[in-house]
């Protein structure tokens, strides 16, 4: 056997708790990740551990793929998720995440996929697909963690958005100060309709405005 | 299609991202833009203090709804409104931008700004109430 393996490191402008919950929300792999995503289903989840299964288009080779994922937190620093493809192969992804201050962190992701030997010259490929896969989810999760980090300091409660706003009167003092983010699984969803049939994106091409 | 995804504005990191002129106007309405940034989309949204301000154009009316999707707090406006409904951008949640209303969700809804137009000028009144 040889193993594949690819190595992508980032920081983020905002704590590691963000980049935890940003994780666990399995839901936005159909919004915030439309272009890569059409479909994905949780079949189970608890706590810090899910099993969720996950339609989606790859880069470079365009293959339509579908995976198998479980994903749980190893410890507060370390999320492990282990994904088996219809081709039968496991990827293995350790996602390490260190504190660079109170609102500031790094996020390295370490890939690795056992394969037969005569797979290993498949290596600089491998590490082409996936460390571009990890730089376009990047570019789109960058300003989701980072526009919520924004909204939480602000004092936003979900499903409820901002109080000031909504009263229509002007913020508290001391908004926009530090507020911890507390990591709370699972992340609550919007339910399903009907029940086990999963979430689907609505459309797989939009004008956007941007944020 | 667009593709200023790729050059989305994100809030620096002391918070303050917002850009437009900040000088209340008696009532308490502030301008925010001029009328030709609603161009070429009809939308456009943009953080104000703190307030994230999406205006844009419904049925010949400049209106004013907030950016901020009482969800996860996505940006509603992201996506140009297709038949009067905008879809937030991180989970898919639909709102009508006639009156915020959530087609997802009946308990929630996007809180509308009273919006004015003058010489050329998008002004919004962020606050209404000086008690909670």
């Amino acid at each position: 056997m040889a193993t594949l393996t690819a190595t992508c490191s980032m920081e983020m402008d905002c704590p590691k708790e963000v980049v935890v919950w940003n994780y666990y929300d399995h839901e936005h792999v159909v919004g915030t990740h439309y272009k890569y995503y059409s479909e994905f289903r949780i079949l189970a989840e608890r706590d810090d551990w899910c099993l969720v299964e996950r339609f989606y288009k790859l880069p470079i080779v365009h293959l339509r793929a579908s995976s198998l994922g479980f994903m749980y937190m190893e410890s507060p620093n370390l999320i492990r998720s282990l994904q088996h493809g219809k081709l039968g192969m496991v990827l293995d992804q350790e996602i390490e995440l260190d504190d660079l201050g109170p609102e500031r962190c790094r996020v390295t992701c370490t890939y690795r996929m056992n394969v037969p030997d005569f797979a290993r010259v498949f290596q600089p490929l491998f590490e082409r697909v996936i460390t571009r896969w990890f730089h376009d989810t990047w570019v789109e999760d960058a300003p989701m963690r980072v526009r919520r980090w924004k909204v939480w300091k602000l004092g936003f409660r979900d499903f409820r958005g901002l109080d000031y706003v909504n009263q229509k009167t002007a913020a508290p003092p001391g908004t926009g100060g530090y507020r911890p983010h507390p990591v709370r699984l699972p992340v609550p969803k919007t339910p399903e309709s009907p029940p086990g049939s999963g979430y689907k994106r609505p459309f797989d091409s939009s004008t956007e405005v941007g944020y | 299609m667009s593709k200023r995804a790729n050059v989305a504005v994100v809030p620096a990191r002391d918070g303050s991202v917002e850009t437009a002129e900040q000088h209340p106007a008696p009532g308490g309405y502030q301008r925010i833009a001029s009328v030709s940034e609603l161009e070429p989309y009809g939308q456009f949204s943009k953080w104000v203090g703190d307030h994230d301000v999406l205006v844009f154009r419904h049925n010949g009316e400049i209106k004013a709804l907030s950016n901020i999707c009482p969800h996860f707090g996505g940006p509603v406006g992201y996506h140009q409104m297709k038949d009067g409904v905008f879809t937030c951008l991180w989970h898919n949640y639909r709102f009508e931008g006639a009156s915020g209303r959530c087609l997802n969700n009946a308990h929630l809804c996007l809180r509308a700004y009273k919006v004015k137009v003058e010489d050329g000028g998008i002004w919004v009144q962020l606050v209404e109430s000086r008690e909670p």
